[in-house]
């Protein structure tokens, strides 16, 4: 199958209602969910976060495509889960204990969901804990947000504490966050935006992109 | 090596180190920058105009010819050996006292009363008859005029001392519910009593001196607050808080600014600073927590809880402020980690509570703070904005200062624009922002997301490309670099629209969230009270156009300017005003807006302008296909 063209578009514009009505119609006529998602929902949704990073596109922009994007994958995930798709790996993400921020944080769990990954979305006002459990019901990823400078630091407390454990990767983002921040407290990979971090995700799980 | 630094007509030359940067050079030439952000590079405002010379910058060089001068941030710039380096400092990045951040509120106080009184000591004519102490003596003289009074051991001693004065002929106090608080004895001969309100910001301070006595306004001085080397956001100075030693030394930063600001006000008003006796202090919670010695760290984080709402009564003294060591301070209590003082004192001088129907009260700032009466429920809240509407953070920002477009219209193929002080224009501030976006929306030159129509302006010859962060960003040109200030173009780029779209998205769901907690909407309102000194210049209809402010008819908003300030004022003058603080802590609702399921859609919905529902702005929409009926701007007409 090719891809959707009017699909792509009403995800790439952001038109929520559109997306809506195409899939509707698209699965009341038999076509694979599977393949509307990764034929034209994915690469719409990459090409969204590719010109954010370009800086081609803002986050008004972005926010209403991710949400066009959000409304198909609600449609999309029960009949995906019954058909028995296989996600490419399990993550887990969360905001940090402190912090209530989400919007990031949830653009960047939509991103994920849309490039094929199975997303333990934790929440916001995340701790140890909980990550913890996470990774054991199979996150390959540990994925934290932090929008205030007070609330980065517990970033360290968690990088901390998984370190050494094998086969975890530590990922960080947030708007005060950097590639020196994420050095300094030994993250395996930091993502500036929400086309970067699915970019991130894919090169420190080994996953080709 | 010698660099030259002009600023305005005027040239000074600076040995420079290697590796100084242009910051402390222009330091060094006597005119300091607004490194707002600590020279991090992150803030933009110490934005200097590179006329000659190479120079290095955080990753690359730069040549700069008067030909082809280069804006760049001077704290991330050195010059280099070999060529005579020169740059200009624009007046929107010097560090200096601001005409427009001073205390303009827009509210008077109806009947001034001072709450700092006097009384004369009565010495008893028999040295042996009643009463049995000193202290008893000065009670007797207060309780003339109130209920109760309680004595300090400064207050004591101060009697003391007194009473061995001949010339110690007064006692005085102030009185609040009822109480009084002995200050201490005075000779009726001193100089008048004097108040000092103080409104303490994030980034200025700005304060008032009266005369307690007849309520006269004699000296306003304003400056940035000394914390801002330390972080230009509540949530940076909790950090530098954090570190050991912080808070003593954040507050030993403001403490500084205070008592430089008041020696200002005495000089001005021709008054000594040893009469200042009664001084109130109001700002956000992490400012006034900071300024008592108290550690914010709890504000920081979940549950964002301060030390203490109700500030205690004390002696200035203990606070090393720089008037009568015995003069009584005390802080506007705070309604929440997040709503302070400023927003108490906003509250009480526009008399919300005592208001009939639904009403709002919002503070723009960077962060907006917002108030819902409803005559039962004082719902609270902040919302984080950002600080792009004061200026900071946009590619031509800039403070409300002279040179600063403050209004705009677009003419069909050129903006039109007014200047503070009718200068050159050197940059944006807030209102310019929200005129512009208002503008560029109803020409059609600007989508409802926030893209700009390149093909279009570039018809126009307003369109330019830059480059952020490596990447080529559209901008509209506001004034081109012949017209400028400083031969650079002053434009939007679709970044800064973006940053300023978050902003109002942040303010406007903050107010749709309460409101719709209190289950009614805009059309449900009495009215909408704007304080603070970006609303007080806000064109009120391209506030509603853009969906920062809901629509509302224009007569049901109240401008009320630095309602904080006024309110301090009145902390001086009106002995009701402690009533009413306590009054509102009472009623405070405060509402974290991240816990309301509703505030996220209504968050990414106001990021289109006017919103993702335009029918809320229908009648505004509509009203704007007729003529226009607002006065267009009144002076200089420049041609893009
Ligand atoms: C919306 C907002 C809020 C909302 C939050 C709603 C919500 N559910 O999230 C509300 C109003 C509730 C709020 C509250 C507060 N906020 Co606030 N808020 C903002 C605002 C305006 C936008 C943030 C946002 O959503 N951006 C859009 C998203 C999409 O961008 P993003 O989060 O950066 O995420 C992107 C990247 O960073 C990256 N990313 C994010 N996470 C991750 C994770 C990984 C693993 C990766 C790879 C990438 C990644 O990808 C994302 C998409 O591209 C900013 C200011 C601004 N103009 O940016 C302030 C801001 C973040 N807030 C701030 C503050 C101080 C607060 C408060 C503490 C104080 C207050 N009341 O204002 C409170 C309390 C917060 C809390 N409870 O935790 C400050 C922080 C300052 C600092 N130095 O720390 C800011 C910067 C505003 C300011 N300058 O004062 N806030």
């Amino acid at each position: 199958m090719a891809r959707h063209e009017a699909l792509y578009a009403a995800i790439a514009g952001g038109n929520k209602g559109a997306v809506e009505t195409i899939l509707q119609q698209e699965l009341a006529t038999g076509r694979s969910p599977a393949e509307l998602l990764t034929e034209t929902m994915i690469p719409a949704m990459r090409d969204v976060g590719e010109r954010y990073s370009r800086k081609e596109i803002f986050i008004p922009q972005m926010m209403i495509a991710a949400r066009a994007m959000d409304a198909g994958l609600r449609i999309l995930e029960p009949l995906l889960a019954k058909s028995g798709h296989e996600p490419r790996a399990t993550i887990c993400i969360g905001t940090v204990k402190g912090d209530l921020h989400d919007i990031g944080k949830n653009l960047v769990a939509m991103m994920l969901k849309g490039a094929g990954f199975h997303v333990i979305d934790l929440g916001t006002n995340v701790d140890v804990t909980k990550f913890e459990k996470a990774v054991h019901d199979g996150a390959q990823a540990v994925l934290m947000s932090a929008l205030l400078t007070t609330t980065m630091p517990y970033m360290k407390t968690v990088a901390d504490h998984f370190r050494g454990e094998k086969g975890v990767k530590i990922i960080i983002g947030g708007a005060p966050i950097t590639q020196e921040y994420a050095d300094e407290i030994g993250a395996h990979g930091y993502g500036e935006d929400a086309g970067a971090a699915v970019r991130v995700v894919e090169r420190c799980l080994g996953l080709a992109g | 090596m010698i660099v030259t630094v002009r600023l305005g007509g005027e040239r000074r030359e600076v040995v420079a180190d290697p590796g100084e940067t242009l910051d402390r050079i222009a330091a060094r030439a006597d005119w300091p920058l607004n490194t707002v952000c600590g020279g991090r590079g992150r803030c933009g405002r110490c934005a200097v105009v590179l006329q000659s010379g190479h120079f290095r910058g955080r990753n690359a060089e730069l040549t700069a010819e008067p030909s082809h001068p280069r804006r760049a941030l001077a704290c991330q710039m050195t010059p280099l050996e070999g060529t005579p380096c020169e740059f200009e400092i624009p007046a929107s990045s010097r560090r200096i006292e601001s005409g427009r951040m001073v205390a303009d509120c827009a509210i008077s106080l109806r009947v001034w009363k001072s709450r700092l009184q006097r009384a004369p000591l009565r010495r008893p004519a028999d040295p042996l008859g009643s009463p049995t102490s000193d202290v008893e003596l000065a009670r007797d003289a207060i309780l003339q005029y109130a209920d109760d009074v309680e004595f300090g051991i400064e207050a004591v001693s101060e009697i003391a001392m007194g009473l061995g004065r001949p010339d110690a002929s007064d006692v005085w106090w102030i009185e609040r519910d009822g109480r009084a608080f002995a200050g201490g004895a005075r000779a009726a001969t001193a100089g008048q009593p004097l108040g000092l309100a103080v409104d303490i910001g994030t980034t200025t301070v700005v304060t008032a001196l009266v005369e307690l006595a007849s309520g006269r306004q004699l000296a306003n001085a304003s400056d940035y607050n000394a914390q801002l080397s330390r972080g230009a956001d509540v949530a940076s100075r909790i950090t530098a808080a954090e570190t050991p030693g912080g808070v003593a030394e954040l507050q030993r930063l403001v403490r500084g600014t205070i008592n430089e600001l008041i020696q200002r006000l005495c000089v001005s008003a021709g008054r000594s600073a040893d009469d200042i006796l009664h001084v109130v202090i109001t700002g956000n919670t992490v400012m006034q927590h900071l300024a008592l010695g108290l550690p914010p760290h709890g504000i920081g984080r979940i549950p964002f809880r301060p030390v203490v709402r109700r500030y205690p009564l004390l002696r200035a003294e203990r606070l090393g402020l720089a008037v009568g060591p015995l003069a009584w301070v005390e802080a506007v209590p705070s309604l929440s980690g997040h709503i302070g003082g400023d927003l108490t004192a906003d509250a009480t001088v526009a008399g919300l509570l005592q208001r009939r129907g639904r009403w709002l009260l919002v503070d723009i700032g960077t962060n907006g703070e917002i108030l819902f009466w409803d005559g039962h429920h004082l719902r609270c809240t902040a919302t984080a904005a950002g600080p792009a509407f004061e200026g900071a953070g946009l590619s031509c920002g800039m403070r409300a200062d002279e040179g600063a477009v403050e209004r705009l219209r677009w003419r069909g193929d050129h903006f039109e624009y007014e200047t503070i002080g009718g200068a050159r224009p050197a940059g944006l501030c807030g209102s310019a922002v929200v005129d512009a976006l208002a503008e560029l929306a109803q020409a059609g030159l600007m989508d409802s997301t926030g893209r700009l129509d390149t093909a279009a302006l570039d018809r126009r010859g307003a369109a330019v490309v830059i480059r952020q962060a490596g990447h080529p960003v559209h901008a509209v040109v506001i004034a081109p670099s012949e017209a400028s200030a400083h031969g650079v173009p002053v434009i939007l780029s679709e970044a800064d629209i973006a940053e300023a779209l978050k902003a109002k998205a942040a303010i406007h769901a903050g107010i749709m969230t309460l409101l719709h907690l209190a289950g009614c909407g805009p059309a449900d309102l009495d009215g909408l009270i704007l304080a603070g000194g970006f609303g007080r210049h806000l064109h009120l209809r391209n506030a509603m156009r853009i969906g920062l402010l809901p629509e509302l008819p224009l007569e049901c908003i109240e401008v009320i300017g630095n309602g904080a300030l006024g309110g301090a004022l009145q902390g001086l003058g009106d002995p009701a005003a402690p009533a009413e603080w306590d009054r509102l802590l009472r009623v405070a609702e405060p509402i974290e807006l991240n816990l309301c399921d509703k505030f996220e859609t209504e968050f990414v919905d106001s990021l289109l302008v006017p919103h993702a529902d335009p029918t809320r702005f229908a009648r505004l929409l509509a009203s704007d296909s007729a003529p226009p009926t607002q006065r267009p701007p009144s002076t200089s007409r420049h041609i893009v």
